[in-house]
């Protein structure tokens, strides 16, 4: 093939590409979440070292306000010829014990936790269409859990799960083991995120 | 084509005058070949993509927008205004004879036979250009902004740009090379440009609904690159108009602490929001229009 032949050819395909792809996105791989007292206050989560099944109330169902930031657009959307979606994919929920009587508490009783999204109020007594469970913790596969529980998330986009103006989310914890040993604690709750939005043309 | 002639000849754009044609200017059966190979490539690129395709909307729009840079350069080639020596030499039944010959080449004039004399294509291309070397170029396109650069030409084919750049958003700096394959009366280019702009303020495009947006979008220094394809009209030793167009590319850092107040601006109300750097980036069509002038 001459040059003269491989020029126009140059040309078209950067033509092409300046037609094609165009897109604008914005995205942070570690936004947090943070509740404090997740048991609530001055009220504690059970303790005792109570054995737990997965119908147990390891923590509380935590509400999650995502806010209404712009960049949280669930599914497609369409204005005009360009293309908005988005998603927030949960990394890890990390739980930590901050109050505790006495100072002895921790997670090592705990042999696995599978946390949950609920959609319309849905208790997730079981997985179903209405409840996802968007991360789990296995003490064998992740290590015994101290002073904070590390749940891994399986990639799930929690904007699937937001519901009102603030993207509100549900979180329901299921635990197996012992409950901590102690009568009572208390602890924060991460919820640790991954966010992408993004603008495509066409 | 008669717009181009008139531009061709009231700019003094380069025309060789080596009997035969060449690559500067080829013969009129070398132009058939070359649009031929053009021809076949836009339809070939186009029928592997599937029948499918020609029925995506805007599909008609984009081919004529490939088209239409192609046709003209073809257009210009063919002229009869602008033909080439080789045409001059044959008297055509149809086109006015050329109304400005090209001056005597110095080898000409001192006896040497034109097929000898060198075109700035046939020499080698490792070699420096013996022209003008340095100009200066002003353009204003979208999203780069406008640019004041310096120009230097080491080669004849290679320009090598720099300078300041500047959109309403705030001001920057930028570099670029420029690669000219061919030289025609209608020169195509292909370009390379890259940049940072050192803030960047989207309030004055954007209106922010809060103080924590406003510090998000005020402040805002991003990086960019862009590679396009042009089209210079005139003479490239002295003064060329351009058009270009292509594809831009976006991108900025946002600060997590921005990132995170401008979050907990929206309605958390149930806790706490902490983020790390966001990341921007956007890859956008662009264009411009400026012009080149070649001092010394």
């Amino acid at each position: 093939m001459t040059k003269n032949a491989i020029v126009p050819q140059a040309w078209i395909l950067l033509a092409s590409t300046a037609f094609v792809g165009c897109y604008a996105e914005i995205e942070d791989s570690s936004v947090s979440y943070r509740q404090t007292d997740v048991c609530g206050t001055p009220s504690a989560c059970t303790g005792n070292g109570a054995p737990l099944t997965l119908d147990s109330v390891f923590i509380p169902a935590v509400n999650v306000n995502l806010g209404d930031s712009g960049v949280l657009t669930s599914s497609e959307s369409k204005q005009g010829p360009i293309t908005f979606n988005g998603s927030l994919i949960l990394n890890k929920v990390t739980i930590t014990i901050t109050v505790t009587t006495p100072q002895t508490a921790d997670f090592s009783g705990i042999t696995s936790v599978d946390l949950r999204a609920a959609l319309n109020g849905n208790n997730c007594a079981q997985i179903g269409d209405n409840c996802k469970s968007v991360a789990s913790y296995d003490s064998t596969r992740d290590g015994p859990a101290i002073r904070t529980l590390v749940i891994n998330g399986v990639g799930a986009n929690l904007l699937d799960f937001a519901s009102g103006n603030n993207k509100t989310v549900r979180i329901i914890a299921k635990a197996t083991g012992n409950a901590p040993a102690p009568v009572s604690w208390n602890g924060d709750i991460d919820m640790n995120t991954a966010i992408k939005a993004r603008g495509s043309f066409p | 084509m008669f717009v181009f002639g008139c531009l061709c000849r009231s700019v003094n754009c380069f025309i060789p005058n080596a009997g035969g044609g060449n690559a500067l200017w080829p013969t009129p059966s070398r132009r058939a070949e070359i649009w031929e190979a053009v021809t076949f490539s836009v339809l070939s690129a186009f029928i592997r993509r599937g029948d499918s395709f020609a029925h995506r909307p805007g599909f008609k729009l984009r081919l004529l927008c490939l088209l239409v840079p192609l046709l003209a350069t073809e257009a210009v080639a063919q002229s009869p205004l602008v033909s080439s020596p080789t045409d001059a030499a044959t008297p055509s039944k149809t086109a006015p004879p050329v109304e400005t010959a090209p001056p005597p080449a110095p080898a000409a004039a001192a006896g040497i036979e034109p097929a000898q004399v060198p075109t700035i294509e046939q020499e080698p291309w490792y070699s420096l250009h013996k022209g003008r070397k340095f100009g200066v170029q002003l353009d204003l396109g979208g999203p780069d902004g406008g640019g004041l650069t310096a120009l230097f030409r080491p080669y004849w084919w290679l320009r090598v740009n720099a300078g300041l750049a500047y959109n309403i958003m705030g001001v920057g700096i930028r570099g670029g090379l420029t690669a000219i394959p061919v030289r025609w009366v209608v020169t195509p280019s292909l370009n390379f440009d890259l940049g940072h702009y050192f803030n960047g303020d989207f309030t004055k495009f954007v209106t922010p609904s809060n103080d924590a947006e406003r510090a998000l979008l005020q402040d805002t220094a991003y990086d960019f690159w862009s590679a396009q394809i042009g089209l210079e009209f005139g003479s490239q030793e002295g003064f060329a108009f351009y058009v270009k167009g292509g594809i831009a590319h976006l991108s900025a850092t946002v600060p997590g602490a921005e990132v995170s107040a401008y979050m907990n601006s929206k309605g958390t109300t149930s806790g706490t929001v902490t983020a790390a750097d966001a990341h921007f980036s956007a890859l956008l069509p662009c264009f411009s229009l400026g012009f080149t002038y070649f001092i010394f």
